[in-house]
């Protein structure tokens, strides 16, 4: 059995999509639905090979640390019409994975799609962890340290952030009007996760000081396709 | 589709052992060691070093299809819900089979259920 890691590096060349939903849950804290569409082949050994599902199927595995919590096959179907943005290819012939995970255990849980050939020895396992395709609540800012000082390593697309035109390389000075220096840089990044940030920050290129006001919002990680 | 029509079979696992303790209400009936034999299930557990491993084995007659027969896992925490997921049916000789594996840790609060739609024999 081969098993291809599956992560933000390489999902957008795989056989599948995932989705999540937290909008029919009483609270996004406590449960997640995921929808995986997966493709019924596999990307073939050599022309003419057909690695299909039916040969492999799809595992959940949940764990507590190291230990084992539960692990099943999951049952497929067809995709329903309610999907959105599926490329066509997999709405039209995908295998459709529904389930709902409880956000407690989301670190350690890992959903495995497998293709089979009748022709090839090999079994590939495409392993993602369900925490790669759950949505973050932040402002979309990475941070990192520049000397005692805290700056902004890498701005998120599609967040916050990047609509309020922040660029990596600022220092932030402030933030909620204290000193950054009295946050620490995990402190400060756990800061940006909830409610509305406060931010006061210099460009080291022409030290300007500019103060922006950013409220968090849901962000998926870019791995999702 | 309404669900007052739809008799599940439930089968709570608890302790080390699916110790199947049953009640019947409506349609539903939970299926406990008392009761077992008089179902369409049997239950295969088979104790791994990771866990329990289950096997149910869920006997069909002419009008079952695939179509309707669904069968649930839930694994819980005490009271939080840590997954819920459609499980695979594996067709055999006269049934359909289930296979998973759940930790003796959270066996008391763990729930695996059968749903089909008007099995009328088994009412």
């Amino acid at each position: 059995m081969v098993v291809i890691s599956v992560d933000s590096t390489n999902i957008q060349s795989m056989p599948f999509a995932v989705r999540t939903d937290t909008s029919g849950n009483a609270s996004f804290d406590k449960s997640i639905n995921f929808y995986v569409i997966a493709d019924p082949k596999g990307p073939p050994y050599t022309p003419g090979d057909n690695m299909h599902f039916s040969l492999g199927g799809a595992n959940l595995s949940i764990y507590d640390g190291t230990n084992l919590v539960s692990s099943c096959s999951v049952a497929g179907g067809k995709v329903p019409s309610f999907m959105q943005d599926v490329n066509a290819p997999f709405m039209t012939n995908g295998v459709f994975y529904s389930f709902e995970m409880g956000t407690n255990h989301l670190e350690s849980a890992n959903f495995e799609i497998c293709y089979g050939s009748g022709i090839h020895p090999a079994i590939d396992c495409y392993r993602f962890a369900l925490r790669t395709f759950v949505p973050e609540t932040s402002i979309g800012l990475l941070l990192g340290e520049k000397g005692d000082k805290i700056e902004v390593a890498e701005v998120l697309p599609g967040t916050p952030a990047s609509r309020a035109g922040l660029t990596a390389g600022l220092i932030v000075q402030q933030i909620n009007g204290v000193d950054s220096a009295r946050y620490g840089i995990k402190m400060a990044q756990d800061g940006f996760r909830f409610g509305i940030v406060d931010l006061e920050l210099v460009d080291p290129s022409n030290g300007k000081t500019n103060k922006v006001l950013l409220t968090t919002a849901k962000t998926f990680p870019s791995a999702i396709h | 589709m309404n669900l007052k029509l739809i008799p599940c079979l439930a089968l709570v696992l608890s302790g080390l052992f699916p110790a199947l303790s049953a009640h019947a209400e409506m349609d539903t009936f939970q299926i406990s060691p008392v009761n077992v034999s008089d179902s369409p299930i049997s239950v295969q557990v088979t104790n791994m070093d990771s866990g329990e491993w289950f096997t149910v084995f869920y006997k069909t007659n002419e009008t079952t299809t695939d179509k309707f027969l669904h069968a649930n896992l839930q694994v819980s925490d005490g009271d939080k819900k840590i997954s819920s997921v459609p499980v695979e049916k594996i067709w055999t000789t006269n049934g359909v089979e289930f296979e998973f594996m759940v930790s003796a840790t959270y066996l008391t609060t763990s729930k695996f259920t059968i749903t089909e739609p008007e099995r009328c024999d088994r009412k």
